[in-house]
């Protein structure tokens, strides 16, 4: 138990209270006179002597609070700019650039001769569709519809031979069945394909404003999987921006002056409100926009995969709260919610994988794990998808189709930007799908809803791998079903065509997807394989769904193969170890990049190829898509995964690093995420930190013999306090069963690590290791304490003997001991810090890892020197 | 047990770290080579992590950490002049906490980290490199901390200050001011006035000298004159006052360069140097001993650092080669290796700023064997190796030359270097053309064998880190490095030290009679000097140089594929995009946060 803080006195909080009023007014002053023309002398002592102390002060926490406070308030703030207005004047004139689509000529060349042009699209692919030129003037007698949206739209993955608006043309030309033949000039359709990987709100509306110089005769949107992501970054306690941070502050932790208990629900709902806000706005000046120039909106709703798409998230800090779980103890160590949580989705994994086993779905490990399931709901409360995904699956193993669909919607919805730990995927959450339905029937848009259309399609299956080849983006299927229902639409609104009010026709669909060619269709799924194995975080083994994806691209072209093993000749391809972003030979510079150019089956951007990843679930997955096609280019899979042999890849001590730049991390994406993709002005890290409690990293052996590790690891503070700060909490009796928290039955595969027990189970300092599933030694971590005198890390060898090692691929696990810090704890002071503007963990950080390498035992170690 | 010390500079420009161990300078590198942005200001992680790695440490063998300056006095100067920022209601500078969290929580450090003075750091970053038992010490920047310019006295027992010049009193503004006024981005076209001086006349130094009021008697100090100014609370470096004593507004930034630009580039030049010769002399009489030392951006001025050697009263002269922001990580770590063991750190001169990353000819053999590109391997075979880029250079070829470890600091000195024949008239206009697009009026420098400098430069005294200028005394003809006013910054080379390029400026001059070589370094304009075989296939394919020498391995342009030279400039573009952020230089005016 802690110490009661000081309780400051009446007069001590007079003290303090001027001494604040005194470093606010210096601040300002001092701020103020930054703008000041007539302080140029240089020489004003008094002003020196004020700022000295106010500098002073700000190096003390309490006042840099002080000064944030006050920054909150915008007292800090310079004169507003003073440009708004003409902005907003030049951005109406005309001509100016739709997207990237820049006029060209002079400025009064008459509006139907005017081109707009853009920059040569790259080779590898970029945002944009690869028109290059758009003319002003539309043919005579065609149609023009003018296509709007986000990465679905621009056919990712397909992007640049197949897009939805070139699906869309060619629909439109198709002759509806339900009219008479139309004349040759009502089939005369132009769609000008203004959609965009990253697309958002704004940009959008901003192009869509745009594009009225095209003299549209219809507006497509299709977008909306976004905007979870894109459109409230500053909810997040990782926002780069100081004054985000300090929004973020206030709402999660109330008045700095009376303060309540931190509320991560507080955070999300003021974030959904946010984007929901923008949503209308921006939809609302679509309909303004149309309006005026009397073009119809078509609104296309987005469907999301549910099926074959998760989002697994760590859960965030618990605070212990009325009705929730009783603590469990673990040794000397008391486990707050946060630990219990984990502790259920670890035994909630082990169910699941071991029910997936079963060729049949079995209804009483469904029970089992729905009763999992909602014990992590009660201690998380909803803000955590994996539990709605545990969900999911657990009414899937029973049949459940409605039950599981409403599960998954809840799963995205609990997406949540400000907990997210990963980078999640894009989905259209049900609040954005609601929004777009209820401004299509407000404003009079067309509504193309893909929810409803997909399921009729599918006899309500839950929406999966035949709609989509990821998170959101279409299938060829899945393009084809909503492009030929778009051009209904559009044709209703336009030409007054009547449909028959239903599903396109079949013959329509049929006819859109005949369109993609099969080296198309074979790089796509290829390219989902990569993208998906780098965007899935996943309760169940994501192998199946690559292995579906790759069998998928062979039956489209068996050519591909060769495409897989440059594939891999290119992932395993090893500048040697090296130290930073240089570490590892870039795609396009390697051989085997060279030899997809001109096959028709070349990898570009979209397919993930430019991140510096091995990739193993993917290799994997290659080779046993090989092996079972008996197709002996499995062997050559093979021989190039080990050219990375640990032998074969050291560095000047003859050690390999397995920790730089996360290449050999099992899934590199199970990192917080400001760490992955870090945002300007954010700086990176010189080590990794994990918010699960097991870190899985993969190293290749040719032979198996005996092995040494060097791992230099740490359990970290949780934003600035020891992990093994207990503070007292208070709990009301149970809500979960005792049995829910036992250990759960070991799966056959799982055996392995059942051996080597929970992570729970693990001593509170003692770090497990593991080999390809089995423990091999466990080592006492110090926890990271500045004041101790000692260094928080320490150094540790593990010897792993041949016998636990294995020819091609192998598997190390480091299972971090439990963090006994309550959750309310944790939250107050990540509070604390974003006070300050400094950013804050809302997920606990189970460890710390600067160093993991290994070499050969029988190799002089390095390690001594 | 061997105490290693890591130096940091960060969070203003050229962030950089390095690592001492036993007092010894073991590894240094600027973050901007890893990040491929110029002038990196962020916390260097990269050069950290590639310092634990060439020491063969991890963070908990660290015995301290030196930052290379005071953050509360940096707030505190700061607040002073109401810093400006891209972003001003984020004032994410006021907090000077910031540093040392960084360390802490990005770098993973958590023993002790000592915090010096910005001039302190710059001035122990000369003097504890330059082998003198004794020297006086003269640090000119734009700006740290408070202090702008210091001079000081370094001994066995340490380094003492004896007067500083305060912001915004500063030499370096000054010289900036004037850049800025001629059309030029702040802290990055400085040299390019240099350069332009030479064409001038100096008909404002009179008016110029305005600016600046040098203090009466043996005081050290100087002062600006602040109506001529505008850095301080104002929207850019140099106030309407400045152009009524010019005569002329300001030049728009790459319109024409006329005379009067060129005689006002040559005015602020004889200005800039005429008060350092001034304060040199002070100095000397303040503290007088043979030696001197310099540092801060202002000693990059090799110009003026040419004429403090020949006219000023010291016998002898150290310029710390990596003497900008980047360099004060070099100060920061001596320091604190004297604040733990209470001993000097480095004995002996510095004489190598090879200190960063290095490939071996086997990790680039790997390289080039994924790569499937087509190139000659020389392996065991130095002297065809030398011979064939010898041949290469006298056919007046462009030929990128990577060779062992990255230099830290701002010149190329032969590991990342561009190297042409300085006897072809043409190789400036090519060069620029196919690489540096730099403007033309400014010089390329000469590398030549030690041995030989006499023969062709009125230099008396070695110059590795190419840091003074001297005149041409060549029999031969070097138009190409030769600068308009008969001059050369040249770096001497010595066999001892670099000995594969000592054995190329013989092979060149066994082919053509020349030991010199043209001397550029390797990276296209805005980007950081290259620092892998990676960053230097990028260039290489990006540039129209015609050759790229790797360790032992020699490509040709014109075997490379067809499609290669395409592609890699696509990707590479996609790359900039993806990091077009982050640059915290902002080039209207000196950023003081």
């Amino acid at each position: 138990m802690t110490d009661a803080p000081d309780t400051p006195t009446a007069g001590g909080q007079a003290v303090k209270a001027r001494e604040t009023r005194a470093l606010e007014d210096a601040l300002a002053a001092l701020l103020a006179g930054a703008s000041a023309s007539d302080e140029r002398d240089g020489g004003d002592d008094a002003r020196r002597a004020s700022s000295d102390a106010v500098a002073r002060a700000l190096a003390d926490p309490s006042g840099l609070a002080d000064a944030r406070r006050l920054q909150q308030t915008g007292a800090l703030d310079p004169p507003r700019a003073r440009s708004a207005a003409s902005a907003s004047e030049s951005q109406a004139r005309s001509p100016r650039p739709i997207s990237i689509w820049r006029p060209k000529g002079a400025p009064d060349l008459p509006s139907d001769a005017r081109v707009f042009e853009r920059p040569a699209p790259k080779p590898f692919g970029d945002h944009y569709a690869d028109r290059r030129r758009i003319r002003a003037a539309k043919p005579a007698g065609t149609r023009r519809v003018c296509f709007f949206g986000e990465s679905v739209a621009a056919g990712y993955l397909y992007a640049p031979t197949v897009t939805p608006a070139k699906l869309l043309a060619r629909a439109l030309r198709l002759s509806p069945a339900s009219t008479p033949g139309p004349s040759a000039e009502a089939n005369a359709w132009e769609v000008v394909d203004l959609a965009r990987t990253n697309e958002r709100l704004d940009s959008l509306v901003s192009t869509l404003e745009a594009s009225l110089q095209l003299a549209p005769d219809a507006l497509v949107i299709f977008a909306g999987n976004n905007w979870t992501l894109l459109e409230s970054p500053e909810w997040s306690s990782y926002a780069p921006s100081v004054r985000a941070r300090l929004d973020v502050a206030e709402v999660l932790g109330g008045d700095a002056n009376d303060p309540g208990r931190p509320d991560l629900w507080k955070l999300v709902s003021k974030a959904a409100r946010a984007v929901f806000e923008r949503g209308v706005q921006a939809l609302a000046r679509v309909a303004r926009i149309a309006d005026a120039a009397s073009v119809p909106v078509v609104m296309v709703v987005p469907e999301v995969n549910q099926a074959d798409w998760e989002s697994c998230q760590p859960v965030p800090w618990l605070p212990a709260t009325e009705g929730a779980a009783r603590p469990t103890t673990l040794g000397p160590t008391t486990l707050g919610p946060t630990m219990q949580w984990h502790q259920l989705y670890e035994q909630a994994e082990l169910m699941l994988a071991r029910a997936l086993e079963s060729d049949t779905p079995d209804a009483a490990a469904g029970e089992e794990l729905e009763s999992l399931a909602r014990a992590m709901l009660a201690l998380d409360d909803g803000l955590c998808p994996t539990s709605f995904r545990l969900l999911a699956e657990a009414h899937r193993l029973r049949e459940d189709r409605a039950a599981a669909s409403e599960a998954c919607r809840q799963e995205i919805a609990a997406c949540h930007y400000a907990t997210l730990a990963f980078l999640a995927a894009p989905q259209a959450s049900p609040m954005a799908q609601a929004l777009m339905r209820r401004a299509a029937a407000h404003h009079g848009f067309t509504c193309v809803d893909l929810p409803r259309l997909f399921g009729e399609a599918t006899e309500n299956a839950l929406p999966g791998n035949r709609l989509f080849l990821d998170y959101c983006h279409l299938s060829s299927e899945g393009m084809g079903l909503a492009m030929a229902a778009v051009a209904d639409a559009v044709r209703g609104c336009t030409v007054q065509e009547r449909t028959n009010g239903s599903s396109p026709r079949p013959e329509v669909v049929s006819a859109l997807v005949a369109r993609v060619s099969p080296e198309v269709e074979a790089t796509a799924r290829l390219g989902a394989a990569i993208h998906c194995a780098h965007r899935l975080v996943s309760v169940r083994d994501p192998g199946p769904l690559l292995r579906t994806l790759l069998k998928q691209a062979i039956e489209a072209s068996p050519n591909v193969i060769d495409t897989m093993v440059d594939l891999v000749d290119a992932r395993t391809s090893r500048v040697a170890a090296r130290t930073g972003p240089a570490r590892h030979c870039p795609a396009v510079l390697t051989a085997a990049q060279q030899r997809m150019l001109g096959t028709g089956l070349t990898l570009g951007f979209q397919h993930g190829w430019r991140y510096p990843y091995l990739d193993v679930d993917v290799i994997e997955a290659i080779e046993a898509t090989l092996e079972a096609r008996a197709d002996p280019r499995a062997q050559r899979v093979r021989q190039h995964v080990l050219r990375l042999a640990v032998d074969r890849c050291g560095d000047r001590c003859g050690a390999m690093d397995l920790l730089a730049d996360g290449y050999f991390l099992a899934r590199p994406l199970e990192r917080l995420f400001p760490d992955v993709v870090p945002s300007p002005g954010q700086t990176g890290r010189a080590f990794l930190r994990t918010p699960w409690p097991t870190t899985r990293f993969v190293f290749v052996m040719d032979q198996p013999e005996a092995l040494r590790f060097e791992i230099v690891a740490r359990q970290p503070k949780q934003n600035g306090l020891a992990p093994g700060t207990v503070s007292p909490t208070t709990v009301s009796p149970a809500t979960v069963s005792p049995a829910t928290v036992s250990p759960a039955t070991a799966s056959p595969d799982r055996a392995a690590s059942d051996r080597a027990g929970s992570h729970l189970e693990t001593p509170a300092t003692r770090l497990g290791v593991e080999i390809n599933g089995a423990p091999v030694a466990t080592v006492r971590l110090a926890a990271s304490d500045a004041g101790s005198g000692q260094s928080s890390w320490q150094r540790h060898e593990v010897v792993v003997s041949a016998s636990a090692l294995q020819h091609g691929i192998n598997r190390l696990t480091l299972r971090w001991p439990p963090i006994s810090l309550d959750g309310e704890t944790a939250l107050r002071a990540a509070v604390d810090r974003l006070r300050r503007g400094i950013e804050a963990d809302l997920h606990p950080i189970f460890g710390e890892l600067a160093t993991l390498r290994c070499d050969l035992i029988r190799q002089k170690s390095r390690f001594n020197v | 047990m061997a105490r290693d010390i890591i130096g940091i500079s960060a969070f203003y420009h050229d962030a950089a770290c390095c690592l001492l161990r036993d007092g010894r300078l073991l590894a240094a590198a600027q973050e901007e080579r890893f990040t491929r942005r110029k002038h990196e200001a962020r916390l260097p992680v990269e050069a950290f992590r590639f310092c634990l790695e060439a020491g063969g440490i991890g963070p908990h063998e660290i015995d301290a950490v030196g930052y290379y300056e005071q953050p509360v006095r940096k707030l505190s100067r700061q607040l002073w002049a109401g810093a400006r920022e891209a972003a001003p209601v984020e004032l994410g500078w006021l907090d000077p906490g910031l540093p040392e969290r960084m360390i802490r929580e990005r770098l993973g450090f958590d023993g002790p980290i000592l915090f010096f003075g910005h001039h302190q750091s710059h001035a122990a970053s000369a003097f504890d490199f330059s082998g003198f038992s004794e020297a006086a010490l003269l640090t000119v920047d734009g700006v740290g901390t408070w202090t702008t310019t210091a001079l000081g006295r370094g001994s066995t027992d340490g380094i003492e200050m004896v007067e500083r010049v305060s912001f915004p009193h500063s030499l370096g503004l000054l010289y900036s001011a004037v850049t800025a006024y001629l059309g030029f981005p702040v802290n990055d076209g400085e040299a390019r006035i240099m350069g332009l001086a030479a064409y001038g006349n100096p008909r404002f130094l009179d008016a110029l000298r305005a600016l600046i009021r040098m203090e009466s008697g043996t005081a050290l100090g100087y002062e600006l004159d602040m109506r001529y100014f505008d850095f301080v609370r104002g929207d850019r470096m140099f106030s309407d006052a400045l152009c009524d004593l010019l005569g002329a507004p300001p030049r728009a930034p790459a319109s024409a360069l006329t005379t009067f630009h060129q005689d006002v580039a040559a005015s602020v030049q004889a200005l800039l140097e005429e008060v350092l010769l001034a304060l040199v002399v002070r100095l000397h009489e303040r503290v007088p001993v043979a030696n001197l030392c310099l540092a801060g951006g202002v000693a990059l001025n090799c110009v003026a650092n040419g004429r403090i050697r020949r006219e000023g009263p010291f016998a002898n002269v150290f310029v710390q080669p990596a003497a900008g922001d980047a360099g004060g990580c070099l100060g920061a770590a001596a320091l604190a290796h004297r604040a733990r063991t209470g001993e000097r750190p480095a004995s002996r001169r510095l004489r190598d700023l090879r200190l960063g990353p290095r490939w071996s000819s086997e990790e680039i053999a790997d390289l080039l064997r994924d790569t499937g590109l087509p190139s000659k391997d020389f392996r065991g075979d130095q002297s065809g190796l030398l011979r064939s880029v010898a041949q290469r250079l006298a056919a007046r070829q462009a030929v990128g030359w990577f060779q062992g470890g990255m230099e830290l600091g701002p010149r190329a000195l032969g590991a990342r270097s561009l190297l042409a024949d300085p006897r072809d008239p043409g190789a400036r206009d090519r060069i620029n053309a196919i690489i540096k697009r730099r403007e033309s009026f400014r010089p390329f420098a000469p590398m030549v064998l030690r041995a030989r400098l006499h023969e062709h430069f009125d230099l008396d005294t070695d110059s590795p880190f190419m840091l003074e200028t001297c005149q041409v005394a060549s029999p031969l003809a070097l138009p190409a490095i030769t600068h308009v006013d008969g001059s050369a910054r040249v770096q001497t080379v010595d066999p001892d030290a670099a000995p594969r390029l000592a054995a190329l400026l013989e092979a060149f001059d066994r082919e053509t009679g020349c030991p010199v070589l043209l001397n550029t370094s390797f990276n296209r304009a805005g980007e950081p000097i290259v620092c892998s075989p990676i960053d230097a296939l990028f260039t290489f394919a990006e540039s129209g140089m015609d050759a790229l020498v790797l360790e032992d391995f020699v490509l040709d342009r014109d075997q490379l594929p067809a499609s290669w030279a395409d592609l890699l400039p696509a990707w590479g573009s996609n790359r900039a995009e993806a990091d077009a952020a982050g640059n915290a230089i902002d080039h209207n005016l000196y950023t003081f946060v």
